[in-house]
């Protein structure tokens, strides 16, 4: 402790023996210091020239647009300013706007005024809302959840719906649009607030209520009103845990929510979701026709082949009989020179008999004769 | 469930094809195939239709 000093009138003459030696100046004026801000104090600012020493200690600038305050950071609070940057998603890095809580001190080995940095608030860094989602984002994928929907199949006939909606502009969209269609759709309307205190609770119990369908649409027309709603921990966790895919439409929204992120799909606006269903039976209905058209094809495929198979055998039973009357012709003129012959033999038979007979009485005569 | 019609229809019409696509068929096989494609086509394009709108509202 630096002894009190006497007061010394202006332009008195000092004596040195009285002077100050700089540590204890510096003693003083770092109790000073301390003391300005009545203990430890939150300051904001921009980090510029942030070193990291080997032993872990960070080191950087505080600034504004006027001026500039060294801050240090030692190995253990460093290594929690930055988990706790990280776990925000926020990489420390020059740019980055922080707000620092510490001491303000005067580092004595350098005459200079220092802030000890003890922690820091990411929020501001990120912003409130920015940080509330990735907070829950972060808790969702612990919790393997974030990626559940992705994992899902959609039934290509999406007829059963369960839509989440205030009633509103929004709602009757989506609705116009699909009675516009020729399609069957079958849909329950489970009305929800989507903005309020009691938003997140209300889209979430309605979102467990959807109970057996094809698809749950999570969805709600454009406007001003805030869909901080679609950010919270309750909602991402409904449609996370649905058994069923969630199609969120929060419409006009600049920004995707966290429950986009978590959804099976995502569409800008309640008539796109609308379209993205037509869509889809459209696609259905025309995988029945491509099928019966392939169908068709396939019948005249076979019926050619069976046309193909009955000519040639058309053609085979031609030959065949081409072959069986030249076989019968020739039978029939062998059995006709046959005939021929035997009719020839049959009559110098005939012939022969006569003349034996006829030499037999001429010799019968001529022995009579005598 | 329309659904499960409509992909009984889709089965239906996929073993038609390959049947007519694989096998030696006559003609009058042929033709009762087709028939019966057309019928199959018909009755699941007419589960993907409305005959009327089915809106139920819920008010948790």
């Amino acid at each position: 402790m630096v002894p009190p000093q006497p007061a010394v009138p202006p332009g008195a003459t000092e004596p040195t023996s009285l002077a100050l030696t700089v540590s204890q100046a510096l003693a003083l004026a770092n109790t000073g210091v301390r003391d300005a801000l009545g203990g430890p104090a939150w300051i904001r600012g921009e980090v510029a020239g942030l070193v990291c020493s080997q032993a872990g200690h960070l080191y950087w600038n505080l600034v504004d647009d006027r001026a500039r305050l060294a801050v240090v950071a030692f190995r253990s609070d460093a290594a929690r300013m930055r988990a706790m940057l990280e776990g925000a998603g926020v990489a420390f890095a020059d740019g980055l706007a922080i707000s620092v809580l510490g001491q303000l001190e005067v580092y004595t080995a350098k005459g200079q005024v220092q802030l000890r940095a003890a922690k820091l608030d990411p929020a501001v860094s990120v912003g409130e809302q920015a940080l509330a989602r990735r907070v829950v984002r972060k808790a969702l994928t612990s919790a393997g959840l974030i990626e559940a929907q992705r994992s899902l199949v959609m039934d290509p006939v999406p007829l059963e719906l369960v839509v989440v909606a205030p009633a509103g502009q929004g709602l009757g969209d989506l609705l116009g649009r699909l009675n516009e269609s020729p399609w069957a759709w079958r849909l329950r309307v489970i009305t929800a607030a989507s903005e309020g205190p009691d938003a997140p609770l209300s889209i979430a119990a309605a979102v467990r209520a959807g109970g057996h369908c094809d698809v749950v649409i999570l969805t709600r027309g454009g406007g001003a009103g805030a869909t901080t709603a679609y950010d919270s921990d309750e909602v991402c966790r409904a449609v996370c845990s649905c058994p069923i895919p969630v199609m969120v439409a929060v419409g006009h929204t600049s920004d995707r929510s966290l429950a986009d992120e978590c959804a099976f799909a995502t569409l800008p606006t309640p008539t796109a979701a609308a379209a993205d269903l037509i869509a889809r039976l459209e696609a259905a209905d025309q995988a029945l026709v491509s099928e019966a058209r392939a169908a068709v094809n396939a019948a005249g495929v076979a019926l050619s082949r069976a046309r193909s198979d009955i000519e040639a055998e058309w053609r085979a039973i031609g030959a065949t009989r081409s072959q069986l009357a030249g076989a019968i012709a020739a039978r029939l003129e062998a059995t006709e020179a046959h005939r021929h012959a035997s009719r020839v033999r049959s009559r110098a038979g005939v012939a022969l008999a006569v003349a034996v007979i006829l030499i037999l009485v001429l010799v019968i005569l001529l022995i009579g004769a005598h | 469930m329309p659904s499960t019609a409509y992909h009984a229809s889709l089965s239906e019409l996929r073993a038609i094809r390959r049947q007519l696509q694989a096998g030696q068929l006559a003609p009058e096989e042929v033709e009762t195939l087709i028939g019966r494609a057309l019928t199959v086509l018909e009755t699941g394009r007419g589960v993907l239709r409305r005959v009327e709108a089915v809106v139920e509202a819920v008010d948790l």
